[in-house]
């Protein structure tokens, strides 16, 4: 019987190959991971446009047009960056499902010996007198081979079929979920204004206030010659300066934090940007290598994704 | 020397603030966001470094807020009117995915033979209570029934069979 087992596990890779082409099936978790991740940004980023544009509404006073206005794009903003993230989802599931088609060529052994237990019980079942054990258990062993080659070949062929089929979607959704950064790109740098421009009115005695002496003290500064006079206005000025402390130091901490936002939702945009256009290309490599029977790197696209995942960690520590 | 420092006077502001809602209206027709951006920045430094800063001056500071907030609303509306009208487009591309999903499923499915091992422990479960029920028959019972019980067993039998061989 052993005898029999090694001939089989000699032969049969040889003729296999021949059957089957050495299907090869590429490793798609990394690529799983990274559409997972893409998805949270996707999601982040919704966040990050709504928060910018709620930021701007809460500069103004409360029922200030302006700021109704603004909470009504946000609004609008966010319901229809639902349908973003139900495409998200989409993408996610397409890909867990395309992973799994990979994985189940690797497990045709599994799946044929699972079946053969089920069937060798259902022969007990209905009297069927089975061989002896060392024999079944051989048919099992050859049975499973040859299926976990089969399972390759097939799951191979799906996947292929499945990624060739799917790319004109992903080159679609790529260019239409670049557009919509692209026009979150602009809301951002649109709200960020509308606030700095609420926050130039708030702010305009103070800020005003603050020129007035700065622009005194330079042109004391300016003079070829300074009196006794202009240095006990300097020193007056240094006074005046201090106590504004007690507000100007909250105030522009407040407009420094704004600032730091903003920067932050748009390097996320960015970031999500170039991870699209990674995961799309990395669709297309990976199509590629199915059909060409070779390996994949996928390792531009989880650095990309990396970054956005940072960066979201960073937007939500603020 | 910035493009404020100069400037003395209520007409000197006014005059300025003219000169910039003239720019903010060309700019208002140019499809290019960036050139409403350049254009809000200098309203609000408009704001930041008119000076005196007495009623007069903060007429002129409201004015160029108002401008500089249409200019930013206006980039908000037709950004906004971009996304939603893509939104369509999305649920489309959402659906070609959630076929390729299940198509890619239930390829999956076939290789790891899971209808077949469905079908071969649901017809195993069958073929235990066909042999209780034939177990339970006495002689008194009806013969025609036990035949039947019988060949249901066989037919059962030949369908493991069969199973066996296509898959």
């Amino acid at each position: 019987m052993r005898s029999i087992r090694m001939l089989t596990r000699l032969l049969l890779p040889a003729m296999l190959a021949g059957l089957t082409g050495c299907a090869a099936l590429p490793d798609m978790s990394p690529y799983t991971d990274a559409t997972l991740q893409l998805r949270s940004t996707v999601v982040a980023g919704g966040h990050a446009v709504q928060a910018g544009l709620e930021s701007a509404a809460a500069s103004y006073e409360a029922g200030d047009p302006a700021a109704r206005q603004i909470r009504e794009q946000a609004a609008q903003f966010n319901q229809a960056w639902r349908a973003r993230i139900d495409g998200a989802d989409a993408l996610l599931a397409y890909t867990e499902a395309v992973t799994d088609l990979a994985r189940s060529g690797t497990q045709g052994d599994a799946s044929a010996r699972k079946l053969a237990d089920a069937l060798g019980g259902l022969a007990t079942g209905v009297g069927v007198v089975l061989p002896a054990a060392g024999t079944v258990a051989t048919i099992t062993d050859v049975a499973a081979f040859v299926y976990g080659h089969i399972a390759a070949a097939r799951a191979a062929k799906s996947l292929d079929q499945a990624l060739h089929a799917a790319q004109p979607a992903v080159d679609r959704l790529a260019t239409v979920l670049s557009q919509d950064l692209q026009a979150s790109l602009d809301i951002l740098h649109a709200a960020r204004r509308l606030q700095a421009t609420a926050m130039a009115l708030k702010f305009n005695e103070e800020t005003a206030y603050l020129k007035t002496l700065a622009r005194e003290r330079k042109a004391i500064y300016g003079k070829d010659t300074q009196t006794p006079a202009d240095e006990q206005r300097l020193r007056q000025i240094g006074e005046l300066l201090d106590a504004t402390r007690s507000w100007r130091e909250p105030m522009e901490q407040a407009q420094a934090d704004t600032e730091a936002q903003y920067r932050l939702r748009i390097q996320l945009i960015h970031a999500t940007q170039a991870a699209v256009a990674e995961w799309a290309a990395a669709h297309r490599s990976l199509a590629a290598a199915v059909r060409e029977n070779r390996s994949v790197n996928v390792e531009a696209l989880v650095q990309a994704t990396q970054e956005a995942k940072e960066l979201v960690r960073r937007l939500r520590t603020l | 020397m910035s493009e404020w420092d100069s400037i003395e006077g209520f007409q000197e502001w006014s005059d300025k603030l003219g000169e910039l809602l003239g720019e903010a209206r060309d700019a208002a027709r140019n499809p290019d966001a960036d050139a409403r951006f350049a254009i809000s920045d200098r309203l609000t430094a408009f704001i930041l470094n008119s000076r005196p800063n007495n009623e007069a001056i903060k007429a002129l500071d409201d004015i160029a807020a108002r401008a500089s907030q249409d200019l930013m609303l206006g980039v908000l509306d037709e950004r906004l009117m971009e996304i939603v009208g893509r939104t369509a487009e999305w649920l489309q591309v959402a659906k070609q995915f959630s076929e390729q999903a299940a198509s890619a499923g239930a390829q999956a499915s076939a290789i790891r033979l899971e209808k077949a091992h469905r079908v071969a422990q649901s017809l195993t479960e069958s073929v235990h209570r066909l042999q209780e029920l034939r177990s339970s028959l006495v002689d008194t019972d009806d013969p025609e029934f036990a035949r039947s019980v019988t060949k249901a067993v066989e037919t059962l039998q030949k369908l493991r069979a069969q199973i066996e061989r296509i898959t």
